[in-house]
C-alpha cells in the first residue's frame, strides 16, 4: 500500500502510537483521579459501598435519600450503591468474596452460608446493646439497638454462630394481591374473601366468569417463584404438628431454619415418611388451589407472573411486600391487597389446620451485614446505625413505600398491610427443607403434582426413590460445614481461654469466651446429630 | 528435536518477542492460572473459602459415581447429535449466498445475516424464553393459528406421549419433562448462526471458478455440485465446526440455566453436565467436587475432539 512512501507510513505510524499513549495515559489519570482524588473537604474522599439485591420500584431511591442525606453530614464520605439482579446474586456474592472485592455492606441471606457469615463478616454483637447514637432525640435515644427493630433484631442473628452480623431496613411479609375493578366486575364486591373455603370458590366463580365471557382471566398468576409463597404456605398449615412432634425444637427455630438435622433424622428413621396423612393433606392442598393458575406457570419466572397480572390475566397473584411498589405503578387498575388465608380448624379442606399463619418467622428483612473486606469499617458500621436509625428508617419507609424495621416508624398507606401479622402460628416444614440437594429431587418432580395431568401419589412416586439419598446428601454437606465451622473457632476459643487464665476478671473477655463455648457446643451437636443420622442410614443400607 | 529454523535466525528480532508478552500474561492469568486452580482444588473438600481439606481422589471417585452427572450426558449426546443437523441451513445459507451472481447482492444477504449477531445472546434468550411462554408465547400462537396443534394432539393420542398436547390447555414447553428436548432443539429456529454461516462461505469463496466451469461443461446439476465440489472441499471448515459445536455444546449451560433454572427443569430433563457444575458449585457450595466435574467435563471434549481430528480426516 505505502511501501513507496516510507515517510508517510511512519507519521501514520507515529499517530497510531499517539493516539495509544493519549488513550493509555487518559484512562490511567482517570482511575488515579478516581481513587487518589481529594475531596471537596481536601482530604482524601472515602467512599462505603452496600450492595443488595433489591431492584424493584423505590427501592434504590430510598437507599439513595438515605445515602444522599448521610454524605451531606459528612462531607469526606461518598457511598455508592451497588443493586445486582437477583438472579445473579447468589454467583456474585461468592466472587466477590471469595475474590477480596467484596463492598463494605452486603444484604444478607440468598445462598449465604455459615461458613460465609463466619469468614467474611464482622460481627455487629459489640454495638446491639448499646443504644444507636443516631437515634438520639427520638423516642429511642436509650433503648439498645437490639430492642429498636420491631423483631428484636432476630433477623440479624445467627443461631449457630451465636452472633448477631446484621441490622435490617424493611420488614417483609407475604400477601395476596388483586385486580380490584375486576373483583368487581366478577362478584360486586371490593374485597378478597377472609377463608380459604370462600378464596376456592372465588377462584372457581372467576374460572366460570372467564368461559361465560370468552375472555383470558385466570383466578390466580402462578410462577416457579410465586405459586411457591402461597403453595408452600397451605403445605405448612398441614405440617406443623408433624414438624413438631420430630424436631423438639421446631417452634423454637421455625420453617426458615429448621433443624434439619432432626429432620432428616426423623425421616431416615422412620418416625415420618411421604406417606404421612399431614404430608399427604398439604400435597392436596398445593395441588387443588395450583389448578387455578395458568397453565405451565411452573416454567415461567418471576417477571412472566408479574406481566400476567398487571395485563390484566389474572385475579389474583401472591407475593411479597417488595413488590407492592412495581405492582401499583405499573398496573392499570386498582389494586388490593389482603392477607393470604389457609383452612381453618376443622375445616376438612385441610384437616391438620392450626389456624392462620402468622408473619413472624420473617419479620424484618434486608438485613445488610458489614464485611471483613471494608477498608473503613468504622464508617461504614456508622452507616449501617445511621441506615437502622429511626429517622432514615422512616425517610427509607417513606421513599420506597417499604414495611419499616424499626420500631415508632410510621409506614406510609401502602406499607400499612405489609405490618407484620404477628397472631398466628408459624407454619410448618416444607419438603425441601435440608438444602440444595432436597430442592432439587422435590422442584423437578413438582409437574407430577401440579401438570395437567399431575397427582399427589403420582409426585410421591417420583420423589420417593430419590428422597433419602438427597436427605443424607444435604446431611453430608450439613456436618462437613459444622465441622469446618468448629475447626474455624478452635483458634479463637484457645486464645480466649489463654486470655482468660490471665486475667480471669475481665467479664469481656469471659462472656465472649461463654459466648463462643455455647457457639461451639451448638455446632458440635448439630455434627453429631448429622453424624448420627448418616451413621443410621449407612447401617441400614449395608448388607446384613 | 531440531527448531524449524536456527537460533541465529529466531534471535535476529529478538525484540519483537517482548510484544507477545502482554498476551502471554493475559492467557497465563485469566486462562492457565484457573486451569491450574481447578486441578488444584479438585484434589480439596472446598466450599469457596479459605477453608480446605485435602481428600485425595475422593472427588473424582464420587463424580464417578454421580447419576445424576452422567444421566446429563445423554441429554448432550441428543443436542450434539440435534445440533450437527441444526448445522444444515447455516451450510445451506453459504452455499446460496456463495452462488448468487450479483456481487451486490451477496454483500447485503451476508450483512443481513451477520446484523443479529449485534443483538446481544442474554436477549436473545429471553426473547426465546416468551417464545415459549405457554400462554402469551408465539410459538403456541403459532400452533393454534396453524392447527398443528391439533396434529400434535393426534399425534399425542395415537403414539401415547403422555398428555402433552392437550385440548383447550397452552403447552407448556419448559413445564413438561417430555418437551424439554424438544424445546431445547427448536431453540434457535430457523437455526443459522452468523459465524457458521461466514466461515462456510469462506470456504466456499477459495473453490476456484474452473471447477464449477468443468462441472457445467460436464451437465453436473446444482444439488451434484453441492454434493461433490462444495461439500467435500469446505469438510475443513465443517470440521472446525463440528469441534467447535462440540465444545459449546458440552460446556454450555447458560440456556439451560436460563430457561429451566439451576435444577434442570421439570424431572430435571434440561440438565447438562456444566449445569450439574454450576449447581453443585454455586448452589451446594461445593467448589471442589464442581472442580473435578470439570476435569471430567474436559477430559471427554479433550478425547471427543482428538476422535474428532483423527477420523475425520479432510483429503487435500
Amino acid at each position: 500500500m505505502s511501501a513507496g512512501n516510507p515517510l508517510r507510513e511512519r507519521v501514520l505510524n507515529g499517530i497510531g502510537l499517539g493516539l495509544l499513549v493519549v488513550c493509555f495515559v487518559a484512562a490511567l489519570g482517570r482511575i488515579l483521579w478516581k481513587q487518589f482524588a481529594p475531596s471537596q473537604a481536601g482530604e482524601k474522599e472515602k467512599v462505603i459501598r452496600f450492595a443488595h439485591w433489591q431492584l424493584e420500584g423505590g427501592v434504590r431511591e430510598g437507599f439513595d435519600a438515605v445515602a444522599a442525606e448521610y454524605m451531606r453530614r459528612h462531607p469526606g464520605v461518598k457511598v455508592m450503591q451497588i443493586p445486582v439482579p437477583e438472579r445473579t446474586f447468589q454467583n456474585w456474592l461468592v466472587t466477590q468474596l471469595v475474590g477480596g472485592t467484596a463492598p463494605d455492606l452486603i444484604e444478607m441471606g440468598m445462598g449465604m452460608t455459615d461458613e460465609h457469615r463466619a469468614r467474611y463478616f464482622r460481627p455487629v454483637s459489640d454495638i446491639v446493646n448499646s443504644p444507636n447514637p443516631w437515634n438520639k432525640g427520638t423516642s429511642l435515644e436509650n433503648t439498645p439497638l437490639r430492642e429498636t427493630f420491631i423483631d428484636g433484631l432476630e433477623s440479624g442473628f445467627s443461631p449457630t454462630l451465636l452472633e448477631y452480623y446484621g441490622l435490617p431496613v424493611s420488614a417483609f411479609s407475604l400477601r395476596m394481591f388483586y385486580n380490584l375493578d375486576l373483583l368487581k366486575e366478577i362478584t360486586g364486591a371490593e374485597k378478597l374473601p377472609a377463608t380459604y373455603r370462600e378464596l376456592v370458590a372465588l377462584a372457581r366463580q372467576t374460572r366460570e366468569y372467564s368461559e361465560r365471557t370468552g375472555r383470558d382471566i385466570t383466578p390466580v398468576s402462578g410462577s416457579r417463584t410465586y405459586a411457591p409463597i402461597i403453595l408452600r404456605r397451605l403445605f405448612g398449615s398441614q405440617t406443623e404438628q408433624l414438624s413438631s412432634r420430630i424436631a423438639y425444637d421446631f417452634l423454637a427455630t421455625g420453617p426458615d431454619s429448621p433443624n434439619a438435622a432432626l429432620l432428616s433424622d426423623g425421616y431416615l428413621d422412620g418416625k415420618w415418611s411421604l406417606e404421612n396423612p399431614e404430608i399427604v393433606a398439604g400435597l392436596e392442598l398445593m395441588r387443588d388451589l395450583s389448578q387455578y393458575m395458568q397453565p405451565g406457570f411452573l416454567q415461567l419466572g418471576r417477571d412472566d407472573a408479574a406481566f400476567y397480572f398487571v395485563q390484566g390475566h389474572a385475579l389474583m397473584m401472591a407475593t411479597g411486600s417488595w413488590d407492592a411498589t412495581s405492582i401499583t405503578t405499573q398496573a392499570g387498575f386498582r389494586i388490593g391487597i389482603s392477607h393470604i388465608p389457609v383452612p381453618a380448624p376443622g375445616d376438612p379442606m385441610g384437616p391438620f389446620s392450626l389456624g392462620p399463619i402468622s408473619d413472624s418467622g420473617a419479620a424484618a428483612g434486608l438485613v445488610m451485614g458489614l464485611t471483613r473486606q471494608s477498608a473503613h469499617p468504622e464508617i461504614a458500621l456508622d452507616f449501617l446505625r445511621f441506615l437502622a436509625s429511626q429517622p432514615m428508617n422512616q425517610r427509607f419507609s417513606d421513599v420506597s413505600k417499604w414495611a419499616p424495621s424499626v420500631v415508632g416508624v410510621i409506614p406510609s398507606s401502602q406499607a400499612k398491610i405489609f405490618q407484620p401479622f404477628l397472631d398466628g402460628f408459624l407454619g410448618g416444614v416444607r419438603l425441601d427443607f435440608s438444602g440444595a440437594d432436597s430442592k432439587r429431587v422435590v422442584s423437578t418432580a413438582y409437574n407430577r403434582l401440579m401438570g395437567a395431568a399431575g397427582s399427589t401419589p403420582a409426585f410421591l412416586e417420583a420423589i420417593k426413590p430419590a428422597y433419602s439419598a438427597a436427605l443424607l446428601e444435604d446431611l453430608n454437606r450439613q456436618t462437613l460445614t459444622s465441622r469446618m465451622n468448629a475447626q474455624r473457632t478452635d483458634t479463637t476459643l484457645g486464645a480466649l481461654a489463654w486470655m482468660h487464665g490471665q486475667n480471669p476478671a475481665d467479664a469481656s473477655v469471659s462472656a465472649r469466651l461463654d459466648l463462643l463455648l455455647q457457639a461451639a457446643a451448638n455446632t458440635d451437636h448439630t455434627a453429631w446429630q448429622t453424624a448420627r443420622a448418616r451413621a443410621r442410614v449407612q447401617a441400614a443400607q449395608s448388607p446384613k | 528435536m531440531s527448531l524449524p529454523v536456527s537460533k541465529q535466525k529466531a534471535l535476529y528480532e529478538w525484540k519483537l518477542y517482548f510484544f507477545i508478552i502482554p498476551s502471554l500474561l493475559l492467557v497465563a492469568v485469566f486462562a492457565y492460572w484457573p486451569t491450574l486452580s481447578a486441578i488444584y482444588h479438585s484434589f480439596f473438600r472446598w466450599g469457596g473459602g479459605d477453608n480446605k481439606e485435602f481428600i485425595g481422589l475422593a472427588n473424582f471417585s464420587r463424580a464417578l459415581q454421580d447419576g445424576v452427572f452422567w444421566g446429563a450426558f445423554l441429554t448432550i449426546a441428543i443436542l450434539v447429535v440435534a445440533n450437527l443437523f441444526k448445522m444444515i441451513p447455516s451450510i445451506a445459507m453459504a452455499v446460496l449466498i456463495h452462488r448468487l451472481r450479483s456481487e451486490r447482492w451477496q454483500y447485503w444477504y451476508r450483512v443481513l445475516v451477520v446484523l443479529p449477531m449485534i443483538v446481544p445472546s442474554l436477549v436473545t434468550l429471553f426473547i426465546w424464553k416468551f417464545f415459549f411462554n405457554p400462554n402469551m408465547g408465539a410459538l403456541n400462537s403459532f400452533l393454534d393459528l396453524t392447527g398443528l396443534k391439533s396434529l400434535l394432539i393426534a399425534a399425542d393420542k395415537a403414539f401415547g406421549w403422555g398428555g402433552v398436547f392437550l385440548d383447550g390447555i397452552p403447552t407448556a414447553w419448559l413445564g413438561e419433562p417430555a418437551l424439554v428436548i424438544p424445546a431445547l432443539i427448536i431453540w434457535g429456529f430457523p437455526w443459522l448462526g452468523a459465524v457458521g454461516v461466514l466461515i462456510f462461505l469462506a470456504g466456499l469463496q477459495s473453490i476456484g471458478t474452473e471447477v464449477y466451469e468443468a462441472a457445467d461443461l460436464d451437465g453436473v446439476t446444482p444439488f451434484q455440485k453441492f454434493l461433490h465440489i462444495e461439500f467435500p472441499l469446505i469438510m475443513t471448515q465443517v470440521r472446525l465446526m463440528v469441534v467447535l459445536m462440540m465444545i459449546g455444546t458440552l460446556q454450555g449451560y447458560g440456556l439451560q440455566f436460563l430457561l429451566l433454572g439451576e435444577d434442570g427443569g421439570p424431572g430435571g430433563r434440561g440438565m447438562v453436565p456444566g449445569l450439574w457444575m454450576f449447581n453443585r458449585a454455586f448452589f451446594a457450595g461445593e467448589f471442589g467436587y464442581a472442580c473435578a466435574l470439570g476435569l471430567f467435563l474436559f477430559a471427554f471434549i479433550l478425547v471427543l475432539t482428538m476422535i474428532n481430528n483423527k477420523f475425520i480426516r479432510v483429503e487435500k
